[in-house]
């Protein structure tokens, strides 16, 4: 089914397109959020992603690899936004976490939730795209490093080193600093 | 307790939780926006290009067929010396492969075609028009170059594809071979100029079919080798053999591999001895032009990609040292260096020329270029007939550069979409 609608859309009928794009929208809207953390660059980045989709598909050789080649369109336009916004010395708003979902039961509390937040957001742009995708996408990593168009062994790589940073992160956290009472160190 | 699966299981229930955040719908955006936006044609894609096989490779001769080239060489030597002496300005030809005189330069950029000074980087237009023209490529013996060129787009169909177009080197006889054929690939110019290799799109499967076109414009036929193909190079022999890259319709089909047809459509043979273990393998092949190695990337599974280099008559295959991320060989004029793409952290590569032997690891040469929707922006690179620097399209930056290889300052040749190099080669 979704490869006979690759094929119409990529020969131009635009019905198919947005069969395929009502289809994938909500998990690519969630991808970008995930990546970016801001609503507005997320829709940005997706409608990017899908308008340039639109535009390359006739240059798709197999309709199979749609899904990944979306995804890689999405998750690079994730990639140049923060890139985009690194440039302007943007630094992640912690206190846009209000804005998060409150499924506080999924995971351990709202202080890991933070930490992992804060672990997450220091990563470069490319190990929060294979954490991403094989996290939450469930992509097994062959796969990711397909939609990355990048070798298994830097997947690999990238995914070790950044689940150690978030990890690193969340043990600073832990770690008992100096107790202050009143402004003064105990 | 396993510490990394806790850990794991954490980080990804704190994503699924997270990812139930609500992005207001924007699907009517997003469609009234592509409503109005116009598809790429199919060819435009660089993808599509990786690579273009501009390796020269001299022809192999048996004992008993060397001594007749050698008399040959002595008449044709004699007749040479005969036409100075009258006076003739006639040119001698370079052999099909090796090393060679760098001649005349050529280059695409924004749909049309100049003649570029090497030195200066000065650039005039050869093939200029409002028609859409890239990609120029000379026969092996520099006296003429073939181009494509964008078919009118009122074929009734969204890929309305590409037609091959060949012209002397002084960009005269301009001269249409096909027509517009959907999802036209790489191009190669048989050993003896009388034929061009291409892959177009196939009628009635998923894939490419390899064509190959009488340059004299008296007909093209498609050569039946049983599955999709992709990555075709004419193997340096007398044997007229197209070598390409056998691929899967189906997950069940046999595995890819290396293979080689006559351009007749007889005499099918697999080259690759070892069965494929990924669909990743067996990728962008290269023959070296003294016509004894072939070199492809493999997956590398589980360390990343690498490029093997395989002896076409022992099979034995050695894989090149250095950091994993090896893409898209090209051997050099004389077979003892191959230029490839190593990826570097953060989505970037950078071109290495390394000995064909493996015997070090290479250097890097030339700038880096990131990682593009289509793949790697640094693309389309060739040697120099003389071996002293490499070309290629760095799409990033839409230029054409020529590398030197001994690390000297690379040139832009010039600015632009499509900006691909060609060069001429000349009798040494």
């Amino acid at each position: 089914m979704t490869r006979d609608l690759v094929v119409r859309a990529r020969k131009g009928d635009h019905d198919a397109f947005a069969e395929l794009a009502g289809a994938a929208i909500s998990r690519l809207d969630a991808t970008a959020w995930l990546m970016l953390r801001d609503t507005d660059r997320a829709t940005d980045a997706v409608q990017n992603a899908l308008v340039r989709a639109w535009r390359d598909l006739p240059t798709l050789r197999d309709p199979d690899r749609f899904d990944a080649w979306l995804h890689r369109l999405v998750v690079r336009a994730c990639i140049d936004e923060i890139r985009r916004f690194k440039r302007r010395r943007f630094d992640v708003d912690i206190a846009d976490l209000s804005d998060s979902p409150s499924s506080v039961d999924a995971v351990s509390g709202i202080a890991d939730r933070d930490q992992l937040e804060r672990g997450f957001s220091r990563l470069e742009p490319e190990e929060r795209a294979v954490i991403v995708l094989h996290h939450y996408l469930d992509l097994p990593l062959p796969e990711v490093a397909a939609t990355l168009g990048i070798p298994l062994g830097t997947t690999k790589s990238r995914l070790y080193r950044g689940l150690k940073q978030m990890r690193a992160a969340l043990d600073a956290d832990a770690r008992p600093g100096p107790d202050i009472r009143e402004g003064r160190p105990a | 307790m396993n510490r990394s699966d806790g850990f794991d299981r954490h980080v990804s229930e704190w994503l699924h939780a997270d990812a139930e955040h609500r992005v207001p719908d924007h699907l009517g955006a997003v469609l009234r926006r592509t409503r109005t936006e116009r598809q790429r044609p199919a060819w435009s894609s660089l993808e599509r290009w990786l690579p273009v096989d501009t390796t020269f490779r001299p022809g192999l001769f048996s004992a008993s067929s060397r001594r007749l080239v050698l008399a040959a060489l002595v008449l044709v030597a004699l007749l040479a010396l005969v036409l100075v002496a009258v006076g003739s300005r006639q040119q001698r030809l370079p052999a099909p492969f090796g090393p060679a005189r760098n001649g005349v330069l050529l280059a695409s950029a924004d749909g049309d075609i100049f003649r570029i000074d090497p030195t200066t980087g000065q650039h005039t237009s050869l093939i200029g028009g409002s028609q859409f023209d890239f990609g120029p490529l000379f026969s092996r013996d520099g006296t003429k170059f073939s181009f494509l060129r964008g078919a009118p787009t009122d074929c009734g169909k969204s890929d309305c594809g590409l037609i091959l177009v060949v012209a002397n080197a002084d960009g005269t006889g301009v001269q249409a071979l096909t027509q517009g054929l959907p999802a036209l690939d790489s191009v190669d110019w048989s050993p003896d100029g009388r034929q061009i290799a291409i892959l177009s799109e196939a009628p009635t499967f998923n894939g490419h079919v390899i064509d190959v076109v009488n340059v004299d414009g008296t007909g093209m036929r498609t050569l039946d080798v049983g599955r999709p193909a992709h990555e075709i190079t004419w193997l340096p022999s007398a044997a007229n053999e197209i070598v390409f890259r056998g691929e899967q319709l189906n997950a069940t089909d046999p595995p890819p591999g290396i293979f080689a047809v006559r351009s007749d459509g007889t005499g099918l043979r697999q080259i690759s001895t070892t069965p494929a273990t990924s669909a990743n393998d067996y990728h962008t092949i290269a023959l070296s032009p003294d016509g004894t190695l072939v070199a492809y990337r493999d997956d590398g599974d589980p360390g990343g990609f690498q490029i093997h280099v395989m002896d076409l008559q022992t099979k034995a295959a050695r894989i090149l040292p250095g950091p994993r991320g090896q893409l898209g060989p090209v051997f050099s004029p004389d077979s003892r260096l191959v230029v490839y793409l190593r990826g570097l952290p953060n989505d970037l590569y950078q071109l290495v020329v390394a000995p064909a032997d493996g015997s070090t690891s290479g250097t890097a040469v030339g700038p880096t270029g990131p990682l593009g929707p289509d793949g790697p922006t640094i693309n389309n690179y060739f040697w120099s007939p003389d071996g002293t620097a490499v070309l290629a399209n760095y799409d990033a930056d839409k230029v054409a550069r020529s590398v030197p290889i001994d690390g000297s300052q690379p040139t832009t040749l010039i600015h632009g979409e499509l900006a691909f190099p060609g060069y001429q080669r000349l009798a040494p």
